[in-house]
């Protein structure tokens, strides 16, 4: 007979949210703090209850409350997805559901990020018995990490459920949006092949300087929008948010935008001060560290101006100037020395003038400048896709196609992530275009395969502010299963359904969703994005289907020529 | 040539801009494709509605090309045409009423080049054809930013290998006279031809990053024009052996390079007039610089510019 486990860290979330909740290294450092044994000894079990049909079985989590009387409720994920409502409700309703079980003796840990409000249907059950007097809610959001108790939890059991400064670093190295195309920077006469950018409602960005604003004494910050206006933002509100004052780099260097600007001038005047003080701790934020040529020429003038204390935080670094040395990293520059740290390594190549990528944007007028407000990627962008992933046969066709190869197609399927976050924002963007609502309102629904990458799917699912729903692309005429992912798909009635795709030919997947959301909730999906539509039946194409990129293949291939090609015959 | 308007004519134009860019020969091939894909009844452009050109201006690698554009006067944001299911590209311009169709080869070689231009010949009818691009000269004889125009083509490389040595076979094409008679006075007859040079060099520097040309670098550069033997193998010379190949095959050797053979053969066969116009960049000795290329083969070009504003050639 197996004995029961010190800790029981349950994990609850709707599957179409597979990426929230605590890492396993955090989870078992909770268990620690928590049962009081060191390490090696402490016996934890870590279960996520979701399931297409049900969301998350109660059952199972009355059993992790019957097995062990140290419960850890991991509802680690973003809180605008509980005050959405939909998880909220079936927050509340899978508590109320296992309340019979708790038990005086019972420890409840809930881990959110951020303390419930009253209007939130969770707040109301947690502060009802049996749950006000044996839950701990802590805020894994917050520094420190505030709680509400009615038991008496160690520091390092509260410490252990903030969400670390890797987590988050890791989280925001991987959503971060790199475009393709060509862009003109705006501080030097470059033209950049990429433009990196913070993702839309990405959070981790502004958590990671808040923290670096914290880990030691700050006075002042100053930051470099350069090709990043996004950045301005998220450093603004950041150092507000620490009551410390924040100015551009530009106007540090005494070039303000508007001379007579009564605001400007109050600025202009605290700036002074601080700067004039060599006691001033100033916390300098560019957004990438390519040449070091700005850090230099930052760090100089607040060096020459007799500040002592200079951290300089970069959002990204050239790869190859860091050659993957870890932050901080020592930018040697010949006549000085700068300590560096940075959070994300990425390479920036300067396009020269006989790139293909530079002549075809100027030809085609797709020279773009650093907005946040693009709408579509350039198709100078996706042949750099196209040209990166490369081009060949197609290969394998699809089972139900009854049609020849096409000659050239991008090799899609193994599209890196990174260019897979990139295409996922612009099927979202499009989404939000066509239907002029946010994307929180959207469930995705994508075709799943058992085999073959699914870049595109994992990163639609990587983002916290949609929900993503697979399903078997060779399974979707498969009435056996129906009931369940008809039910499944009922509750999505009040959202718009988005069908996604990295190509269609013959639309035969579009057209199955279409029935299948149908049959679930009456009408068709609200719009299906795909990158490429490859179709040439316009009496076959869903009026509602929007694309990226049109790609019109016009050679097919006979499969013998290319098996003895070496391509895999079908 | 077309108003780029609308978004379908501005990928076309990015496309047709960024082909002859392109290494990879899948991309290239899809791109191509993409391409012609919008040449279904609706862009009326993708060539001219005259198939028929007076000279036909045949670079071989992207720096002979820019130098080629810019001498010609073809603003490089025009985006080329496609020629046929190669990606292959033109350029088109007018010089003194004749029309003038600029395309590239791409590699180095003289079966590639007969290939293309068996392609250009296929496409187009031409009337005169010139093969413009930069070579290897005598050193002594001729001095880096000097014309040579050949009076023969002869492809050397055919012989006879012996226990005495190779027993050279050259295979000579000479060029019809009409267009060597007054080749030497073409530049004597331009008044501003060592300004024109000077600029059309400095102009093409601009638009490549192969090539760092100025006033400085190019000193008194004043370019001259020879008449002579042009040597065409598939060998390139960089161990000093074309003063002996000069020797053992004909006096009037000046230059050498790796493209005319491929040309005059598909020129003779299709009946079509030629020149080949050589720049000489280098004499063909170890660690040749790269940095006559660009000046050398703007001289070329000129040169074959001039010749049309003189009606010396169709």
């Amino acid at each position: 007979m197996s004995t029961p486990p010190d800790v029981v860290i349950v994990r609850l979330r709707p599957d179409t949210m597979p990426n929230v909740g605590m890492p396993r290294e955090r989870a078992r450092e909770l268990a620690v703090h928590l049962s009081g044994k060191p390490k090696p000894l402490v016996d934890f079990r870590r279960a996520t209850f979701a399931s297409e049909a049900g969301l998350i079985e109660t059952t199972q989590v009355a059993r992790a409350l019957a097995d062990c009387r140290i419960v850890v409720l991991d509802l680690d994920f973003p809180m605008v997805q509980i005050r959405r409502g939909r998880v909220d409700r079936l927050l509340a309703d899978v508590l109320t559901s296992v309340a019979h079980h708790v038990t005086d003796e019972h420890r409840l840990v809930i881990v959110m990020t951020e303390q419930p409000a009253l209007p939130d249907d969770i707040a109301g059950v947690l502060r009802g018995p049996p749950y006000a007097a044996v839950s701990a809610v802590v805020s894994s959001n917050s520094e420190p990490p505030a709680v509400a108790a009615t038991w008496v939890m160690s520091d390092q059991a509260i410490a252990a459920c903030r969400t670390s400064s890797d987590d988050v670093k890791h989280q925001f190295a991987e959503r971060l949006l790199r475009r393709r195309g060509v862009f003109r920077s705006n501080v030097s006469d470059e033209y950049l092949a990429y433009h990196y950018s913070s993702l839309q409602g990405d959070g981790s960005l502004r958590a990671l300087i808040e923290d670096y604003i914290a880990e030691s004494p700050s006075d002042l910050v100053l930051f470099d929008k350069g090709l990043s206006p996004w950045l301005g933002e998220v450093v603004l509100s950041a150092a507000i948010d620490a009551s410390l004052t924040a100015a551009t780099v530009e106007e540090f260097l005494g070039r303000f935008e508007k001379a007579g600007d009564r605001d400007s001038a109050r600025r202009r005047k605290k700036l002074r001060e601080l700067t004039g003080d060599p006691d001033t701790h100033v916390v300098v934020i560019l957004p990438m560290v390519k040449s070091g040529r700005t850090a230099t020429r930052v760090a100089g003038e607040l060096r020459s101006a007799g500040l002592r204390y200079v951290r300089v935080l970069a959002i990204m670094i050239e790869e190859r100037l860091s050659r993957g040395a870890p932050s901080p990293f020592h930018l040697d520059l010949g006549s000085a020395v700068i300590e560096v740290d940075y959070l994300v390594e990425v390479s920036q190549p300067s396009l020269d003038a006989t790139d293909w990528r530079l002549e075809a944007a100027i030809a085609g007028r797709y020279v773009e400048l650093p907005a946040s407000d693009w709408t579509s990627p350039s198709p100078i962008g996706m042949w750099s896709l196209y040209a990166h992933v490369g081009v060949g046969p197609e290969s394998p066709l699809p089972r139900s196609s009854e049609r020849r190869a096409f000659r050239w197609l991008p090799k899609l399927r193994s599209m890196p992530d990174r260019d897979a976050v990139w295409m996922a924002e612009c099927l979202v963007r499009l989404a939000t275009s066509h239907l002029g609502t946010h994307s929180s309102e959207m469930v995705f629904l994508v075709p799943d395969e058992q085999s073959g990458a699914r870049p595109l799917a994992s990163a639609l699912e990587r983002r916290t502010d949609i929900a993503v729903i697979r399903f078997d692309r060779n399974d979707l005429n498969d009435r056996a299963n129906d009931s369940s992912r008809l039910d499944y798909l009922s509750r999505y009635a009040g959202y718009r359904i988005v069908v996604a795709d990295e190509s269609t030919v013959s639309y035969h997947t579009m057209r199955q969703f279409e029935a299948l959301v149908k049959r679930a909730l009456n009408r068709p999906p609200d719009l299906g994005v795909v990158m490429l539509d490859l179709g040439s039946r316009s009496d076959l194409r869903p009026s509602w289907l929007q694309s990226l990129h049109n790609w019109r293949p016009g050679r097919v291939v006979e499969l013998e020529e290319e098996t003895e090609l070496g391509v895999e015959r079908v | 040539m077309w108003n780029v308007s609308d978004q379908r004519s501005q990928e076309y134009a990015a496309l047709a801009a960024a082909i002859p860019r392109i290494s990879d020969g899948e991309l290239r091939s899809a791109m191509t494709e993409a391409l012609l894909s919008f040449d279904n009844g609706t862009h009326q452009a993708v060539e001219p509605e005259a198939r028929g050109f007076d000279v036909l201006v045949l670079a071989v690698k992207p720096v002979e090309l820019e130098a080629c554009l810019t001498v010609f006067g073809v603003d490089r944001r025009q985006p080329p045409f496609v020629i046929g299911h190669t990606g292959l590209c033109g350029w088109t311009t007018c010089v003194n009423g004749s029309d003038i169709l600029i395309s590239m080869v791409g590699s180095a070689g003289n079966v590639q080049t007969a290939v293309v231009m068996n392609e250009l010949k296929t496409s187009f009818n031409l009337r005169c054809a010139a093969l413009v691009g930069m070579a290897a000269g005598l050193e002594g004889k001729v001095s880096l930013g000097d014309v040579v125009v050949a009076e023969q083509i002869l492809e050397y490389e055919f012989a006879r290998m012996t226990v005495d040595g190779p027993m050279y076979q050259p295979r000579p094409t000479p060029v019809s006279p009409r267009y060597l008679r007054s080749a030497e006075l073409v530049s004597r007859n331009a008044s501003d031809w060592t300004a024109k040079c000077r600029a059309f060099a400095i102009e093409a520097s601009t638009r490549t990053t192969e090539a760092s040309v100025n006033d400085r670098t190019l000193g008194v550069w004043q370019p001259r024009v020879h008449l002579g033997v042009v040597l065409a193998g598939a060998k390139l010379l960089e161990d000093g052996s074309l003063p002996q190949l000069q020797l053992d095959l004909h006096d009037r050797v000046r230059a050498a390079e790796m493209e005319g053979a491929g040309f005059s053969a598909v020129c003779e066969a299709a009946e079509v007039d030629w020149m080949v116009v050589r720049g000489i960049a280098d004499f063909g000795k170890p660690k040749r610089a790269k940095n006559w290329q660009l000046p050398s083969t703007v001289a070329a070009a000129n040169y074959v510019r001039e010749t049309l504003l003189q009606g010396l050639a169709p």
